[in-house]
């Protein structure tokens, strides 16, 4: 068992196979070796790990995307399919989104990774400026001279 | 000075209409020195105004860029960012679309603008009638290209416009998407590929599929990993193949008996294939009856994960031909195999191709769980190493094609699990007519995989769920501990009379889990009580 602690002075103890899912917390295992000491993750809050974790138990018993995978991906077209569990399991809302892929980035748990930014890739797909920007809240902040230059840009596309 | 000038003569149009000029010629040197004077200080005002509102709506912008840090987006680095946009625009098909998507996304925010003006693999989707290529070329930096030619939008002097814009730029060109209903227009490009180019798509005239010569892809392209043949035929006997890794062909014709065996020769030369889809194939012939499958060399194709087919006409050489295509290929074992079969004729069995051998034998062995549904007029059926797993086989088919019957007798015909523990049902219809037939075939199905342990029902009919009942003549699924029934029609005596007969003789293997949720006809005092007696 490995003892994580969060950055809100949470302490979760989980089995070794969910926690190596990070490759994060792997590596750390492995240098340290056989240890009680809790493994702390200054980035992390405890309600986000304990949704990293949710996903981490889940698909324990899956193989880990070796180096060859990684490159095999950058070079195949992507997709933002996601798996029936996966879209359940991110159905939260925007603040935990990011939350959840922050963690995922520090962790290095790309898996999980990919399901949150796919998740995010599908909600701006097909959207106008305008819409994306009230999806999240975002305020119009460009120039005179860079609103011009946009226009500019898209007078060319609607032209054509 | 001369604009000046204008300017007050303007201002004094307007000031005192077309009587101006008069005035002006009768103005003395006082006048003049005057109206320079009010002139100057118009206009030093006029600029400073301009200059204020320019400040502040650059101050607004600033403050809007500072209050936009704070949204919770952007608390995701950007090369995050970057990657989430490249993910949205991978996903669009058609590179109009791409570009739309590239405009909306740089139209957002000064940062969003930014990363995407950054993210240089953004702006590599090259094609004719693209506005600002020179943009696209500058901001895609050194990134690799991807040309589209598309019949439809395109006139073969645009294409060949562009063409000569990108020869200079041919040691860029990773994807290649021609229509080659246009092939004096994109000929130059086939007849010496780009050296770099990773993948290929060919598409010429359904109507009429052709085929070209080899000779005109006699470029050597090592990179080569993808190749896509839609109604155009390469007779694929060169080792530039050799590193392939998705190969697709579709809506092609095959009239000579050697066909099949030119495919299987094209699949030898690509060892390291990992996709292989097979869409809208007709084969007018088969290989000789004479000669037996086992006489013919396999073809090893180790890394093979995925094979998709798609079946427009019901056929029996094509599906004999297809069915020969697979049997002679050695895939991975956890190979997924994707049918899709939507127009076959009624009656015909489910996974037509494999009434021989199955798809993938190996991958049987693997499969732990099996679910069976019926959704939007549809059978689907997933069989996987673990309910969380990739899929080992999926097969979809129209429900008017098919009865519940056949899937079951199929799947005891070609495709037995013998390690499936898991098995789920789900809403499959209840068509009195034919229910008696589907329970025989669901029995006889169940019969053939006595490893099974848990077994779920989900709006079933209740004569499939008696085929658990224990009788003198008849012991199915002996292993099973988990029953579940969800929104059957089953009644309480019936559910107290299987749930009884699998108990009943010492040696039986006890029910532990009994979940009975939603059942109309189910007291839940008689679930509790058989919970209690039996599962406790």
């Amino acid at each position: 068992m490995v003892n994580l602690v969060t950055s809100d002075n949470e302490s979760f103890t989980v089995e070794k196979a969910v926690a190596s899912r990070s490759v994060l917390i792997k590596n750390m295992l492995e240098d340290v070796g056989e240890s009680d000491q809790p493994i702390p993750l200054p980035n992390v809050t405890a309600s986000v790990l304990k949704k990293v974790l949710e996903y981490c138990d889940h698909h324990k018993n899956e193989p880990m995307p070796t180096s060859e995978d990684l490159a095999a991906e950058d070079t195949r077209k992507r997709t933002t399919d996601i798996g029936e569990w996966d879209q359940k399991f991110i159905q939260v809302d925007q603040e935990m989104l990011f939350e959840i892929i922050l963690a995922a980035n520090y962790l290095d748990i790309k898996p999980l990774l990919d399901v949150g930014c796919k998740t995010v890739a599908n909600m701006i797909k097909g959207k106008t400026p305008e819409e994306i920007r009230k999806l999240f809240n975002i305020v119009n902040d460009f120039t005179p001279e860079e609103e011009a230059q946009i226009k500019k840009e898209n007078e060319w596309a609607e032209d054509r | 000075m001369a604009l000046a000038c204008t300017w007050a003569i303007a201002l004094l149009q307007t000031a005192t209409g077309a009587s101006s000029f008069d005035y002006l010629r009768r103005m003395g040197e006082y006048q003049w020195q005057l109206f320079w004077n009010c002139l100057a200080w118009g206009v030093k005002i006029h600029r400073e105004v301009n200059r204020r509102i320019v400040e502040r709506r650059l101050k607004a912008a600033f403050m809007h860029r500072r209050r936009n840090q704070l949204v919770p987006i952007h608390r995701l680095p950007h090369e995050l960012l970057s990657f989430i946009f490249t993910l949205a625009q991978d996903d669009l098909v058609d590179p109009p679309s791409k570009n739309k998507f590239l405009l909306n996304i740089s139209s957002v925010s000064f940062l969003w603008r930014e990363i995407a003006l950054s993210t240089a693999v953004l702006w590599t989707n090259i094609f004719p009638h693209l506005f600002l290529l020179d943009t696209f070329l500058a901001r895609s930096k050194g990134a690799d290209l991807t040309v589209y030619v598309q019949y439809k939008t395109t006139t073969p002097r645009d294409v060949a416009k562009l063409i000569t814009e990108m020869k200079i730029r041919q040691d860029r060109w990773k994807g290649c998407y021609l229509d080659l209903v246009s092939l004096d227009a994109v000929g130059p490009v086939i007849e010496c590929l780009p050296p770099g180019l990773h993948t290929l798509c060919l598409r010429g005239n359904f109507k009429a599929a052709q085929s070209i010569e080899p000779s005109m892809l006699a470029g050597f392209v090592p990179r080569l990993r993808e190749l896509r043949l839609d109604a155009i035929y390469i007779a694929m006997d060169h080792p530039v193949y050799v590193d392939l890794s998705k190969l697709t062909l579709a809506n092609l014709k095959f009239e000579e008996q050697v066909s099949v065996h030119w495919i299987l020769r094209a699949l030898e030369l690509s060892p390291r294939l990992d996709e292989l889809h097979l869409h809208l194939l007709h084969f007018f012939s088969t290989p000789g009856t004479h000669q037996s499958n086992s006489d013919m060399p396999s073809v090893s194709l180790p890394h093979l994960r995925i094979t998709s087919m798609a079946f427009k006409e019901s056929d029996k050489t094509n599906d004999d031909a297809h069915r020969y295509i697979i049997s002679h290929v050695r895939p991975h074992p956890s190979m997924l195999v994707k049918l899709v079969d939507l127009n076959a004729a009624r009656g015909r069995g489910i996974l037509p191709l494999w009434s021989i051998r199955p798809p993938n034998p190996k991958a049987r062995f693997l499969a732990r769980y099996l679910k069976v549904e019926y959704h939007n007029e549809k059978y689907n059926l997933r069989a996987k190493a673990c309910e969380s797993d990739s899929d080992l086989l999926i097969f979809t088919k129209f429900a008017s094609y098919v009865q519940p019957g056949d899937i079951f007798s199929a799947l005891r015909n070609v495709y037995t699990m013998p390690c499936l523990r898991t098995l789920s049902i789900s809403s499959i219809p209840s068509v009195k007519s034919n229910i008696a037939t589907s329970a025989a075939a669901f029995a006889d199905f169940l019969a053939c995989h006595p490893t099974i342990k848990q077994i779920s029902f989900s709006e079933c009919s209740p004569t499939l769920i008696d085929t658990l009942e224990v009788t003198g003549a008849r012991h199915l699924c002996p292993l099973v501990t988990s029953l579940t029934i969800l929104a059957c029609d089953i009644d309480g005596a019936q559910l107290t009379r299987i749930v009884e007969s699998r108990v009943r003789s010492g040696k039986r293997v006890h029910l532990e889990h009994l979940i009975i949720d939603n059942c109309p006809h189910v007291p839940k005092i008689i679930v509790s009580a058989l919970t209690k007696k039996y599962c406790g």
